[in-house]
């Protein structure tokens, strides 16, 4: 191979020989160390390979060993060369490639993150740009250790970080925190509990707190539902002291939820004729360019396209885009609803309901869908029965008048 | 005279007498190619014989097709279809 470039770069010969001692010729080469290879008796004449430089001192070889000499074919660089010297824009066009390639290798054509789970690519990328890293800036104005120290910092559930340069790519390697990182304050400030929603209370599990309802009380939003102050009382039943607690219990309730929802009368319906039309784009730095054949007037089309960034190996990105654009005709036109399709959309406004409740952990006992048909309106009624958690935590205000030190005091006393 | 303690003394000490006597080595790889060794020069090189000069005999190798691959100094390759290698 190594011997094969250097005499592709140098150039090399391919000689007929004829005369009286070739025998002669081929020893006097090896002493004058003149190489020759390939060397071919074909009845009279011999065909053998030389070396440009070789063929430069063979001539005195020649007189001696009374040979002739005769060039069949010139191989090599330097003939190549000579050959395509007029045809200087190819060269030039050859050269700019390997340059435009090289500058393009310059720069961050792609930026790629693995391993996120919590933080979406948008809001990596987006903190990359504050950190002035952004597709297309300079390979050599990256610092990976800064960049891995700033998403740390920035983002405390990121636990481990790579981050690495590779062709013209950034690859982002993250590793987040599966549990907790810190265990959360518990909150001691003395407070009540009071109803988020009217309803039946079910079940009532109180743990600090007195409670002000019973199972089977009806409670209306923003009723106090376990107070956070304590009376202390003597054996006279007299209130010698208040204690403020933080209440604590859980308390479920049976609640009821009504919704309407409008149901357009009539459908719109987009039907696709079956005309398809490819093109394709093209998309360098910020110019695009479209070919695609414009739509008659007076049609409609649904276009769909599929991107592809360009690259020459795994990790040489350029800033080149392809994408094959398909577009299909369609007609929209509008009919009124029929019983199935109407049975079928309150259904999913249904569903869509249910999927809302039960994720704010609502459990559901009852359900009801009812279709109100009328001439100009058509309406649904979802009617569910369900049981909730209804406690929420709230500061009492009109006791933070006083001074609260003070009661603590006496408690300490008692 | 000198040969002889040459050669002893390389058998005493298990050198390669190839190096140490000069004589001629002559590897085949099949029957296609040859590779010949510490020869002097070309004596005789035709289609379906070649003879070389070695140091105290002359080898000649034959058959049909012979091509020199290439030859050096001290070393040539020859391929082709080897019939016969006979020393003179």
């Amino acid at each position: 191979m190594l011997a094969w470039l250097n005499h592709y770069l140098f150039g090399y010969l391919s000689i007929e020989m004829t005369g009286f001692s070739p025998e002669r010729f081929l020893n006097m080469c090896s002493v004058h160390e003149i190489e020759l290879w390939k060397v071919i008796n074909c009845g009279h004449s011999y065909q053998l390979f030389m070396t440009v430089q070789g063929f430069r001192k063979v001539k005195p070889l020649v007189r001696k060993s009374k040979v002739r000499l005769r060039i069949l074919k010139k191989f090599g660089l330097p003939f190549f060369l000579h050959r395509n010297k007029k045809r200087k824009l190819y060269a030039a066009g050859f050269i700019s490639f390997f340059l435009i390639l090289y500058s393009l290798s310059l720069f961050i054509w792609d930026i790629e993150f693995d391993g996120n789970r919590m933080y979406t690519y948008d809001t990596l990328i987006k903190f990359c740009e504050s950190e002035e890293i952004r597709y297309g800036m300079r390979k050599s104005n990256i610092d990976c250790d800064v960049l891995e120290e700033a998403f740390r910092t920035k983002f405390p559930e990121i636990t481990w970080v790579s981050a690495r340069v590779s062709g013209t790519r950034l690859l982002v390697k993250i590793k987040e925190n599966e549990v907790l990182s810190e265990i959360p304050a518990k909150d001691e400030t003395p407070c009540d509990i009071i109803a988020e929603k009217d309803g039946v209370i079910t079940s009532m599990i109180v743990r600090s707190g007195v409670p002000m309802v019973a199972i089977g009380d009806t409670i209306e939003q923003g009723q106090v539902l376990v107070s956070g102050t304590l009376p202390i009382t003597d054996d006279s039943e007299t209130v010698i002291n208040t204690h403020f607690v933080r209440s604590d219990a859980d308390i479920t309730a049976r609640t009821e939820y009504h919704f309407t929802r409008q149901m357009p009368l009539f459908k719109k319906v987009d039907v696709e004729t079956g005309k398809v039309r490819n093109g394709y784009y093209m998309k360098a730095f910020r110019f695009s360019f479209l070919l695609i054949r414009p739509k008659p007037e007076g049609t409609s089309w649904k276009r769909t396209m599929e991107e592809e960034q360009l690259h020459l190996f795994q990790n040489f990105y350029l800033p080149i885009y392809f994408g094959k654009i398909t577009g299909k005709e369609y007609i929209s036109y509008e009919r009124p609803y029929t019983e199935e399709e109407k049975k079928l959309l309150s259904e999913d406004m249904n569903e869509r309901h249910k999927k809302n409740l039960i994720e704010k952990g609502v459990q559901i006992l009852e359900n009801h869908v009812k279709i109100l048909d009328n001439e100009s309106l058509c309406q649904v009624a979802i009617d569910f029965v369900a049981e909730e958690p209804v406690g929420r935590r709230e500061a009492f205000k009109m006791q933070r008048s006083e001074e609260p030190e003070e009661t603590n005091h006496s408690n300490e006393r008692n | 005279m000198f040969e002889e303690s040459k050669e002893k003394a390389a058998s005493a000490l298990k050198l390669p007498k190839d190096v140490v006597l000069g004589e001629v080595l002559v590897s085949f790889l099949g029957r296609h190619s040859v590779v010949i060794e510490n020869y002097r020069s070309i004596i005789l090189y035709t289609d379906c014989s070649i003879k070389l000069q070695a140091k105290n005999c002359k080898v000649i190798i034959g058959g049909s097709r012979l091509m020199i691959e290439y030859y050096t100094n001290e070393e040539m390759k020859i391929n082709g279809y080897i019939k016969s290698l006979e020393f003179e």
